[in-house]
């Protein structure tokens, strides 16, 4: 009995389960086959989705919302940035409508506080009209000016201090309003009154020559303009400084050059009258106009001007001299303000007349600016609905696209009724309809004749162009693009010959002229490249499409092969390890039967092992008891 | 005339390269390349396979013999011998091992994808028409969008041309892993069959006259007369004797005989490579079967090579 209790083997792993696990294997294998083909065919499918309308949805939008920000919508004056009107053209929908106008309070706080007033569309156009208007103030020879001359003399009289007299000369202190150093003066020997100082001289802080005044907008009669001549030679303009800076600053001017600010004499060739903004610089202009010809001065006066304690050991203006000089700066402005610009001194007929029109010209921007705002994202919107619809033709679109104003003009009617209150009846309604009849005709007109040019012409030109071309990728890219280019330049003079003959044969307002070409321009550029896209003249796309498709199935072709084999290749040793195992058993049951004692051992252990390992379904104690009647009757 | 033709090959390559025509005569015979590629290595496996299938079907047939002449003959003497001592089923009918089937070369798709191939191989006379009709640019999207085509069934045919590759590896190392089970209950057969021809059999007589005398030596106790004594065994009434030798060996012959009624009667390598053992065995593959189907329905869905016009 002893020996067969020692035969023991892995009783949990026989033939069948061996043949179980092997065809499993084979099935999980089976299966990744089936994985990789559904990865790729749903990868690949992707690649092929070409969503046209989603594209000429963006395309429009993204353009549009920069044009019409540009034009219309200047963040200066309107509370509205390019995004968030992009955002409006792509995800409008009826349900879904981000209007960011009808906003609340703060959304338009948030905006104004990214504005700068500065720089607003508005104020930079009212600087650039009063530019125009400026004229010079001081037309006279400046030796024969009185108000120069005795402005100086006074001034400097009026700084003395510490006054005594020896010898019967009069002595005194006169200080430097830059450095703050005091100089020991004296009179001029022909009049006691008059003082004299070789170190200090009297100086205009705004400079005689660059003073202007609005001839617009302020009445040119002697006696104002003498009142402003007055001012500038008056104490108020002058300040004491070292003679040999005086003599370096010379005239230094504040000039405004294709918007960037430039410090410049007016006796250098590149000074232009037209920009100089000296008369309306700000303090830190001004200062900074003086620090540049102090630090690009001659050897000789930059020596003397480290003596007088203007510049420092690099030849760099100190800090304090830029101070004080500011402080005169800003007290000068300050007091021009307050004796200068009398409301009665101005020209009220002028300043009405111009603001009137720039209001005029305002209000048809804001109102054409609202009208895009609210009649481009349903158009967008039934645009992107109407392309998706299979077997969508040019023509199909453009009549689907009518079909759809109706349900567009509702909803602008009724976003607008508010700001166009005052229009009476039915008008807002045919101005909308009017509007949007015309986008439409002039977009089908504009791609027709821009596919009968690439009919034409272009297309067979590419064509010739590409079959001389050597075929590389890059080259084809880059033709793809010059050809792109060629329809945008070609599609805007087009327009530009359309608009000029409607405007000329119609009369249209330019308030109305400059919305639709702006709208029909963006609309047929971007389809037009859509149909270009789609011929696809270089095979850019065709190539990247395929170059995608190999892409991915050389990534899940490997990726499965290496996964079968790897499980596969475990899968075969693992049972090649059973089998061994199972081989190695059987023949040591068989082994050991044949040293059997039929009547002392007990064989039951070894078959029972058989009907394991082969699955052969034997009970051998249900089989004994049929046998025998004995209910327990076996002992393994 | 030379130079002549040389330009003219050089403008028709440099045509058909815009219309996508050189690219897809390239994929074509690029199709017809990897068909040859996948047929040949078919080929050459199924015979692999099938060669071990032949020398698997051997082993059964070598089975089936001995099963049907050598395991009856041993039965009959020891089911009688047995009948002396309790209830011996009958050895029932003889099952025979089913031999495994030979695989088929898969002409259905070889022609499939033959039928592929012609379609797609356009005859010059096509491409002619074609452009005709369509113009450059129609001929171009066209030629583009069956490239397109050809390029996904191309890399449909490698990929699938790989799992068949896989699949009769497996099937290979299968059958040759089922010869060796094959040989191993062979081995187990004749191992037991043999022992109880030489071991078991020529024991009965002894035993059975040990019982005999048993029963004799019971009468002359009992003082009963010694004709006719009916030969009527109990086994238990010599369990834990003098004479558990003899209860031990009856045990074991009916052991014996049991497993060699079920090697008779059942087709036990049969089972096992069909893998039909048991009903719950049955559910669970029935199960899988509709994962796979399932599955199958799945991919369907996502199947794009009905593209240009194929």
């Amino acid at each position: 009995m002893l020996y067969f209790r020692e035969v023991a083997f892995d009783m949990e792993k026989n033939i069948e389960e061996l043949i179980k696990t092997r065809n499993a294997i084979s099935l999980q294998q089976r299966e990744m086959f089936l994985d990789s083909i559904e990865r790729i065919n749903m990868r690949n499918r992707e690649l092929l989705t070409n969503d046209f309308g989603a594209t000429l949805a963006q395309n429009i939008s993204r353009d549009l919302a920069g044009e019409v920000v540009r034009r219309y919508f200047d963040l200066g004056d309107f509370y509205i940035t390019a995004d968030q009107l992009a955002d409006r053209f792509l995800h409008f929908s009826y349900d879904n409508d981000p209007d960011f106008l009808m906003s609340n309070e703060e959304t338009r706080k948030s905006v104004y506080n990214y504005t700068d007033s500065m720089n607003s569309g508005s104020r930079q156009k009212i600087l650039s009209d009063c530019q125009q208007f400026q004229s010079q103030l001081f037309t006279t020879n400046r030796a024969e000016d009185r108000f120069d001359i005795n402005g100086k003399k006074n001034y400097r009289n009026s700084q003395i201090e510490h006054i005594y007299e020896k010898d019967g000369k009069l002595f005194g202190t006169i200080r430097d309003e830059l450095s703050g150093r005091e100089f020991e003066t004296t009179t001029k020997p022909q009049n006691k009154h008059d003082w004299y100082s070789r170190e200090l001289q009297a100086d205009h802080i705004l400079p005689r020559e660059a003073t202007t005044y609005n001839a617009r907008y302020i009445k040119s009669s002697d006696e104002i303009l003498n009142k402003y001549r007055e001012f500038y030679n008056s104490d108020a303009n002058m300040q004491m400084m070292l003679a040999s800076a005086n003599g370096s600053k010379g005239d230094a001017r504040v000039c405004k050059v294709n918007g960037t600010i430039k410090y410049m004499n007016p006796k250098s060739k590149d000074y232009d009258p037209a920009t100089d903004i000296t008369a309306n610089a700000t303090s830190d202009q001004l200062v900074e106009a003086a620090v540049h010809q102090w630090e690009t001065a001659g050897a000789s006066a930059s020596e003397n001007m480290k003596k007088g304690g203007y510049l420092d050991e690099n030849g760099k203006v100190k800090k304090e001299v830029k101070e004080n000089y500011k402080k005169q700066v800003e007290e000068m402005l300050a007091a021009r303000s307050r004796t200068l610009g009398d409301l009665k001194d101005l020209n009220y007929q002028n300043i009405t007349s111009d603001a009137a029109k720039a209001a005029k010209k305002s209000v048809g921007k804001i109102i054409m600016g609202q009208f895009i705002y609210y009649v481009m994202p349903p158009v967008i919107f039934e645009a992107q609905q109407i392309i998706r619809k299979k077997g969508m033709s040019l023509e199909k679109f453009l009549k689907e696209l009518k079909k759809s104003s109706k349900r567009v003009i509702a909803y602008v009617k009724d976003k607008m009724s508010d700001i166009l209150i005052n229009i009476v009846g039915n008008t807002v309604h045919k101005f909308v309809k009017v509007f949007f009849d015309i986008i439409i005709e002039m977009v089908r007109t504009t791609i027709k004749r821009m596919l009968k040019i690439v009919k034409n012409l272009v297309l067979s030109l590419v064509n010739c162009c590409k079959t001389i071309m050597n075929p590389e990728t890059s080259a084809a890219q880059k033709a793809d693009s010059i050809t792109k280019i060629m329809f945008t330049t070609i599609n805007t003079i087009v327009l530009e010959i359309i608009f000029e003959y409607l405007e000329k044969q119609f009369s249209l307002p330019d308030i109305i002229m400059e919305p639709l070409q702006l709208i029909v321009t963006i609309i047929s550029t971007n389809a037009i490249m859509l149909v270009l896209d789609k011929v696809d003249l270089f095979n850019v796309r065709y190539g990247l499409l395929s170059a995608n498709i190999e892409k991915i199935f050389n990534e899940e072709n490997a990726r499965y092969v290496e996964e079968s084999k790897k499980l596969l290749a475990e899968g075969y040793q693992a049972s090649s390890h059973d089998l061994k195992l199972i081989t190695a058993n059987i023949t040591e049951i068989m082994e050991s039967m044949k040293l059997l004692d039929m009547q002392k051992d007990d064989v039951l252990e070894s078959l029972e092992n058989v009907n394991h390992l082969f699955s052969m379904g034997i009970d051998f104690e249900e089989e004994w008891y049929y046998f025998s009647g004995q209910e327990v009757a076996i002992e393994a | 005339m030379g130079w002549l033709d040389n330009v003219l090959d050089w403008a028709a390559d440099k045509v058909q390269t815009v219309t996508g025509e050189k690219e897809r005569r390239e994929n074509v015979a690029k199709v017809k390349e990897t068909y040859e590629a996948y047929r040949w290595q078919v080929e050459t496996n199924i015979d692999s396979v099938n060669s071990s299938i032949t020398e698997l079907n051997n082993s059964i047939t070598e089975l089936n013999a001995f099963r049907a002449d050598d395991v009856p003959r041993n039965l009959i003497s020891l089911g009688s011998f047995l009948n002396e001592f309790g209830n011996v089923k009958e050895i029932g009918e003889y099952a025979e091992e089913e031999t495994a089937c030979y695989l088929e070369i898969p002409t259905h798709r070889f022609i499939s994808i033959e039928d592929y191939i012609s379609d797609i191989d356009w005859s010059q006379v096509d491409v002619f028409v074609d452009s005709f009709i369509l113009g450059p640019i129609g001929m171009k999207m066209k030629t583009q969008k069956q490239n397109l085509s050809i390029q996904e069934k191309l890399n449909a045919l490698k990929i699938e041309s790989e799992q068949t590759l896989f699949e009769l590896q497996n099937l290979k190392l299968s059958a040759e892993q089922d010869i060796e089970i094959a040989n191993l209950y062979i081995y187990c057969v004749k191992g037991i069959i043999h022992y109880i021809e030489t071991v078991i059999i020529p024991e009965l007589d002894v035993v059975e006259g040990f019982f005999q005398a048993l029963a004799i030596k019971n009468k002359v106790i009992a003082e009963e007369a010694l004709a006719n004594i009916p030969f009527k065994n109990r086994l238990s009434i010599i369990q834990d004797t003098a004479y558990q030798d003899h209860y031990h060996f009856v045990r074991n012959a009916f052991l014996f005989y049991v497993v060699a009624c079920k090697i008779y009667n059942t087709p036990v390598l049969t089972n096992l490579f069909m893998g039909n053992t048991s009903e719950e065995d049955y559910i669970e593959i029935t199960q899988e079967k509709n994962a796979l189907e399932e599955q199958m329905q799945v991919v369907g869905r996502y199947v794009i090579f009905q593209r240009g016009g194929i």
